[in-house]
């Protein structure tokens, strides 16, 4: 009974907070409504039995994701958003009718006879078979039979990791942005207004510099 | 060994026990996922896009979760199974948004209209 109340509550708040990814005109609030959906879909592991999910869900997408996504959108500006031309009507029709089709395929799962078990009613808080957690059984089938795919999966997370930096990296051929030939123009230091506590390495005379002077004298 | 095996029956998930059944979460699972859905396909926002997809992507995670608790709760092959959409998710954000700030950097702009250069 109590899992039943537990599934609700959560229920409603993941698709609410999920209508108000959608929706929401600010795509800052759009990100924190993410949150609470992942935040509940925490809840939802938990129901399951999967415990060490529940956490790694809290970690990697509550906590990292949202994070990098806050990231993303202060880098570009909550502004643009605001000025974007919104979908046509017939586009919005559209797109219902394909969700909706898309529903009744997913649906249709349901007529399937899977070979299901029935718990207890008062098991749902019993973790796995065992009673001691899922995360030593999920270790002990990471490190053995998907070996593989583990590693695999670490050279995935290294690829996306140097991707990310190369592809969201200055790039040095750029003019604007060029800052190796901003530090070579020596015209645009700033020397003569920097002065006391605002000077700066670039505003103190180099050693090259007095040797400049020295020898003009 | 596991008692619970003893209880096993091929019905549909509609028809099965009383409280958290299969069916609640296949049912949430495809709502989450068909909200994220309209959003991908409506979002103008590249950042929202990117958002939507996540949201799909919670979707298939409950769902495998919940296949594994209800159809094979002796093994974990399910959890392993969203551990590895964790992973990839978390990959696919990470080139997703250097993507969008290398588009922005270009364009100034996140909206998906403006990105228009293969239309031709």
């Amino acid at each position: 009974m109590i899992d039943l109340i537990i599934f609700w509550v959560f229920a409603s708040i993941a698709i609410i907070a999920a209508v108000g990814v959608v929706t929401n005109k600010s795509i800052i609030k759009a990100a924190l409504m993410l949150l609470a959906v992942f935040l509940s879909q925490a809840a939802f592991f938990v129901l399951n039995n999967a415990d060490f999910l529940a956490i790694a869900q809290i970690l990697v997408y509550a906590v990292g994701l949202t994070i990098v996504l806050l990231f993303a959108i202060m880098f570009t500006g909550d502004k643009t958003q605001l000025e974007a031309k919104p979908v046509s009507r017939g586009a919005k029709i559209m797109t219902t009718l394909i969700v909706l089709y898309t529903a009744f395929l997913l649906l249709s799962a349901l007529a399937y006879p899977f070979r299901s078990v029935v718990l207890p009613p008062d098991s749902f808080q019993v973790i796995s078979l065992l009673n001691e957690g899922s995360t030593r059984m999920l270790g002990q089938l990471l490190f053995s039979r998907y070996g593989l795919p583990f590693e695999l999966a670490s050279i995935l997370l290294t690829a996306a990791m140097i991707g990310a930096i190369v592809l969201s990296k200055k790039s040095f051929t750029d003019e604007e942005n060029d800052s190796v030939k901003y530090r070579l123009d020596l015209s645009s230091h700033p020397t003569e207004e920097a002065e006391g506590a605002y000077r700066t390495s670039l505003t103190v005379p180099r050693p090259l510099d007095r040797e400049l002077e020295g020898s003009a004298k | 060994m596991y008692p619970l095996l003893n209880q096993m029956q091929q019905s549909s998930p509609l028809a099965i026990g009383d409280g958290v059944t299969l069916a609640h979460f296949l049912v949430l699972a495809t709502v989450i996922f068909c909200i994220g859905l309209y959003g991908v396909l409506t979002g103008r926002n590249v950042i929202r896009v990117l958002i939507c997809v996540e949201l799909m992507m919670n979707a298939v995670n409950i769902n495998l979760v919940a296949f594994n608790r209800f159809v094979e709760p002796t093994k974990l092959e399910g959890q392993i199974f969203a551990i590895f959409v964790l992973v990839v998710s978390a990959a696919e954000a990470a080139v997703g948004l250097a993507i969008v700030i290398a588009l922005y950097r270009l364009r100034s702009s996140v909206n998906i209209n403006d990105y228009n250069e293969l239309k031709g």
